[in-house]
C-alpha cells in the first residue's frame, strides 16, 4: 500500500502544472493583500497599543493610554478607545429573530430561526458578562481586517485548495489514458483496488496544498499587516460587526474564539471543504471516466448551489432556501459570517459545521458507492 | 474546408453543448440577469429614469437643450399638480397638512435630519403616505423628473464643469469635460442605466470568455490522448491540420459571442434599451459618464459588442495555445483558470464597465484610461494571442519526426 501511495505521488511529482497553479495562486491572493496596504498603519497602531497598554479597554487601559499613547495612536485610536462601551448589555435578540422570520410567516421554519435567536440569547449574555465587546482587535478598521482575512483571503484560500485537490484527484485517474497504461494498470495484481489509494493519495496532496496555500497567505497577510499581537482579541469585539443589506449587527459567535482561535477553526472547516471537494471529483471521475467531462459536471454542480439558493429567496420559498444553505458552496461562499447567526441562512447553531459534517457523510458514501460500482463494471476502457 | 469542418463537429460535441447550454443558463440567473430583470426592470429610481429616458428618445432625440428642458419643466407641473390632487384626497396627507411635492420633500428631509441626529421618529403615517407616494402617485418619476431639472441648471449656471475632475485626470480630460460643459444641450442617461448596462456587458464579456474555453480548451489534447496525432500529421492534409483545427476554434468563439450577443440583447430589447440607440451617452446633469468621443448610446452597445467578440477571438487563440502545450485535460484546464481569471474578473471591469469614457482603470489608480484604450489594449491582446497561435502551428512545420 505504502509503495502504491509513493509510486502515485511520484506521478504528480512529474507534473509541474500543479506547482505553477499554486505559485499563480499565491500571487493572486498576495495581490489582494497589496490592495489593503491602506490598513497597515491602522493595525500596527492597534498591534502596538495592545503590546503597550493591553488589548481589553478598561479603565485602567484608558488610563494608560491618556498617558503613554503617541500622538498617532490618540489621532488614530483615541476615540475608540474613549467611546468603548459593553454593546451587549441589554442586547436583546428578539429584535434580530423578528426581522429575519417576517418574510416568512408563520412556518416551522420560523418556529427554529425563533428558537436560534433564543440560544443566542445566551450567548449574548454570556458575551455580557465577559465583556467580549470591549476588546480593541484592530480599533475602528477592525471590520475591514477581518473581512480582509476571513471574507476574501479565507474564501480564495478553501477555493484554491479545493481546485488544486480536484486537479490532483483528476490528474491521478487521467495520467494512465496519457502514458496509455490503464489496461496495464487494471489488469495488474492490484487491478481495480487502485482507485482508493488514488483517492487517498489525492486527498493527501489535496490537503497539503490547501495548507500551503493557507498557511502562505494568511500567515503573509498577518505579518504583512503587523497584527501578531492582535490574534489574542476576541473576534466579537463592538469594533467587528456583520453588514446584510441594510442591517449592521454585532459579531456573534456560537463560542468564544480569539481571532487565532477563529482562524484555525475557519481553515480546519475549509480543509473539510477542500476533502469534500476531492471525494466529490475522484467519485464522479470513477463514475464519468473522462476528467473532462468530470470536471464540467462539477462546474455545473458548483454554479447550480448558489443559483438554486437565489431562485429560492427571490420566489420566497424559504424551505428550499433553507436545504440550500447546507450545499457546500454555498457555506463557502458564507465564509465571511461562518460561527455567527448567519441571519436567514441558517436555522440552527453551527449550521455551517453541521452542513460540512452532513456533506461529508455524504460524499463518502457516494464514493463508496461509485468505487463498487466500478469494481462490478464488466470492462473497464 | 472540409478539415475545418470536421474539426468543428469534433469542437462541437453533444456532451459539451449541453454542459455549455446549463452552464450558461446557470451563470445567466446567477449574475447578469439581475441587472436587466431587477435592476433596470424593477429596481427604483433606475426603472423610472429608463422609462424617462425612452419617453425623452422619442421627443427630443439625442440630447435636451434649453427649449426641450422647459418641457421637462412643463411635464414636472403637470405631474406635481396630479399628486397635490392625490394628496388633498389622502387621509394621512390631511392629518399631517401636506398638500404638495415640495411640502412632502420638506417633511421627507426633515426626518432624515432627525434621524441622523438619533431622534425617535413619531409614528404618524409619514413613511406610509411616502411609500404611497413613492409606489402609486408616480413619486419617482416627479423625483428623478425634478433631479434631472436641478442638475440640468447647475450645468448650465457653471458651464466650467471640471472643478470636480481631480489633477491627474489631465489637460485632454479637462479640455473634453469642459468642452460638454459649453454645449447648450446635455444627455439625459442616467447614472443607473449606464452602470447596469456596464454591469451587464461585463457579465457578458465574462460569460464568452468562460463558454470559449470550456468549449476550445480541449481542442489538441483530446487528439494526443486519443493518439490521433501522428494519424493526422501522416495524412495527406498533413501539417494544414493544425491550422484546420485554429481556424475552426475561432471559428467557434465568434459563433459562441454571436450567440451569446444575440441572448443577452433579448432582455435589452424587451426592457426597450435599444429605443435609446441614437441618445447620447454622458450627462453631466446626471454627473455621469464623460465620454472622450460623442457618441449614441447604440454605437457605444455596438463597440463594447465588437470588443466582446475580439475577446471571445483573443481567448479562443490563448486557449488554442494552452491544449498545444498540455498534456491532458487536467493541465489544459490548470493553465486555463489563471487566463480565466485575468481576462475575466480583473481584465473586464477595465475593459468593458464605463468603456471609452474618462475614468481610472481601477478604483484608487491615479490615472486615466486614454481615448480609445480599452479598445487597443484588447486589439494588443488579441494580436499577441493569434501571433502565438499562429507561431505554433508555424512552428509546429519546422519539427521533424513524427511529435506530440
Amino acid at each position: 500500500m505504502r509503495a502504491l501511495m509513493v509510486a502515485e505521488f511520484r506521478k504528480l511529482a512529474m507534473m509541474p502544472v500543479l506547482a505553477g497553479f499554486l505559485a499563480l495562486s499565491l500571487l493572486f491572493n498576495a495581490l489582494i493583500v497589496a490592495g489593503s496596504s491602506y490598513l497597515v498603519p491602522y493595525v500596527r497602531s492597534a498591534a502596538g497599543v495592545t503590546r503597550s497598554f493591553g488589548g481589553r479597554i478598561d479603565e485602567t487601559m484608558r488610563e494608560a493610554f491618556a498617558a503613554g499613547a503617541t500622538e498617532e495612536d490618540r489621532a488614530l485610536l483615541g476615540d475608540a478607545v474613549a467611546t468603548a462601551e459593553n454593546i451587549f448589555e441589554g442586547m436583546d435578540t428578539a429584535e434580530l429573530s423578528a426581522h429575519y422570520t417576517a418574510p416568512l410567516g408563520p412556518s416551522s421554519l420560523a418556529a427554529l430561526i425563533e428558537r436560534k435567536y433564543q440560544a443566542l440569547q445566551a450567548r449574548v449574555d454570556h458575551l455580557a458578562a465577559t465583556g467580549a465587546a470591549l476588546d480593541l482587535y484592530a480599533g475602528p478598521y477592525t471590520h475591514d481586517v477581518h473581512q480582509l482575512l476571513f471574507g476574501r483571503l479565507m474564501p480564495a484560500v478553501i477555493g484554491e485548495g479545493a481546485l488544486a485537490g480536484i486537479a490532483v484527484a483528476l490528474l491521478l485517474q487521467e495520467v494512465e489514458r496519457m502514458a496509455g497504461t490503464r489496461q496495464m494498470l487494471f489488469s495488474s495484481a492490484i487491478g481495480r483496488r487502485i482507485m482508493p489509494v488514488k483517492l487517498a493519495c489525492a486527498a493527501a496532496v489535496g490537503l497539503a496544498c490547501y495548507v500551503l496555500l493557507a498557511a502562505a497567505t494568511l500567515g503573509g497577510a498577518v505579518f504583512f499587516l503587523g497584527a501578531g499581537d492582535l490574534m489574542g482579541a476576541n473576534v466579537s469585539s463592538q469594533f467587528n460587526f456583520l453588514v446584510e443589506g441594510n442591517l449592521i449587527k454585532p459579531f456573534m459567535t456560537w463560542g468564544d474564539f480569539t481571532v487565532a482561535g477563529y482562524l484555525l477553526a475557519t481553515c480546519a472547516l475549509g480543509a473539510a471543504l477542500v476533502l469534500m471537494a476531492v471525494v466529490t471529483a475522484s467519485a464522479w471521475g470513477t463514475l464519468f471516466r473522462d476528467a473532462y467531462r468530470t470536471a464540467l459536471a462539477l462546474a455545473a454542480a458548483c454554479v447550480s448551489m448558489p443559483v438554486i439558493s437565489d431562485m429560492a429567496a427571490r420566489m420566497g420559498a424559504w424551505e428550499m432556501y433553507a436545504a440550500a444553505s447546507f450545499l457546500p458552496v454555498n457555506v463557502w461562499l458564507r465564509a465571511w459570517a461562518w460561527f455567527t447567526d448567519q441571519g436567514r441562512f441558517s436555522f440552527i447553531p453551527w449550521h455551517e459545521a453541521v452542513a460540512v459534517g452532513v456533506g461529508l457523510v455524504g460524499v463518502a458514501a457516494m464514493a463508496g458507492w461509485s468505487y463498487r460500482r466500478f469494481s462490478r463494471r464488466d470492462v473497464v476502457v | 474546408m472540409r478539415l475545418v469542418i470536421g474539426e468543428l463537429r469534433k469542437l462541437w460535441r453533444l456532451s459539451i453543448v449541453l454542459a455549455l447550454l446549463l452552464l450558461s443558463a446557470l451563470f445567466y440567473l446567477l449574475f447578469p440577469s439581475y441587472y436587466v430583470t431587477v435592476g433596470l426592470g424593477r429596481n427604483e429610481p433606475a426603472h423610472t429614469t429608463l422609462m424617462l429616458a425612452r419617453s425623452w428618445a422619442g421627443r427630443f432625440g439625442p440630447t435636451i437643450d434649453a427649449r426641450e428642458r422647459a418641457e421637462i419643466a412643463q411635464d414636472l407641473a403637470e405631474e406635481q399638480g396630479r399628486l397635490a390632487a392625490f394628496l388633498a384626497t389622502d387621509e394621512r396627507a390631511q392629518a399631517l397638512g401636506i398638500t404638495s411635492w415640495d411640502e412632502l420633500r420638506a417633511a421627507d428631509e426633515a426626518r432624515l435630519e432627525d434621524a441622523a441626529a438619533g431622534m425617535e421618529l413619531p409614528d404618524d403615517g409619514f413613511s406610509e403616505l411616502w411609500s404611497a407616494v413613492l409606489e402609486d402617485a408616480d413619486g419617482y418619476l416627479i423625483q428623478e423628473m425634478e433631479a434631472y431639472l436641478v442638475g440640468w441648471d447647475a450645468r448650465a449656471a457653471d458651464p466650467d464643469y471640471t472643478v470636480a475632475l481631480p489633477s491627474y485626470v489631465g489637460d485632454a480630460a479637462f479640455a473634453r469635460v469642459r468642452e460638454l460643459g459649453m454645449r447648450a444641450e446635455d444627455g439625459y442617461l442616467s447614472v443607473y442605466i449606464m452602470e447596469m448596462l456596464g454591469f451587464y456587458m461585463r457579465y457578458l464579456a465574462v460569460h464568452v470568455l468562460a463558454a470559449t474555453l470550456v468549449l476550445v480548451s480541449p481542442v489538441l489534447v483530446r487528439d494526443r490522448l486519443h493518439r490521433v496525432r501522428p494519424l493526422q500529421l501522416t495524412s495527406r492534409s498533413g501539417q494544414r491540420v493544425l491550422w484546420a483545427q485554429l481556424v475552426a476554434t475561432l471559428v467557434s468563439a465568434a459563433g459562441i459571442a454571436v450567440v451569446c450577443l444575440a441572448a443577452y440583447a433579448v432582455p435589452l430589447a424587451v426592457l426597450g434599451v435599444f429605443d435609446l440607440g441614437s441618445s447620447m451617452v454622458g450627462s453631466l446633469a446626471w454627473d455621469v459618464r464623460f465620454p472622450w468621443f460623442d457618441m449614441s448610446m447604440g454605437l457605444y452597445l455596438g463597440i463594447r459588442a465588437a470588443m466582446v467578440l475580439m475577446l471571445g477571438l483573443a481567448t479562443a487563440a490563448f486557449a488554442f495555445a494552452l491544449s498545444r502545450v498540455s498534456a491532458g485535460y487536467v493541465g489544459v484546464l490548470l493553465k486555463a483558470i489563471p487566463l480565466f481569471v485575468v481576462l475575466g474578473p480583473l481584465a473586464s471591469p477595465m475593459l468593458f464597465d464605463a468603456t471609452f469614457c474618462i475614468r481610472e482603470p481601477w478604483s484608487g489608480a491615479d490615472w486615466v484610461i486614454p481615448p480609445g484604450g480599452e479598445a487597443a489594449a484588447l486589439a494588443l491582446v488579441a494580436a499577441a494571442a493569434l501571433a502565438l497561435a499562429c507561431g505554433l502551428c508555424a512552428h509546429q512545420r519546422s519539427r521533424s519526426g513524427l511529435l506530440r
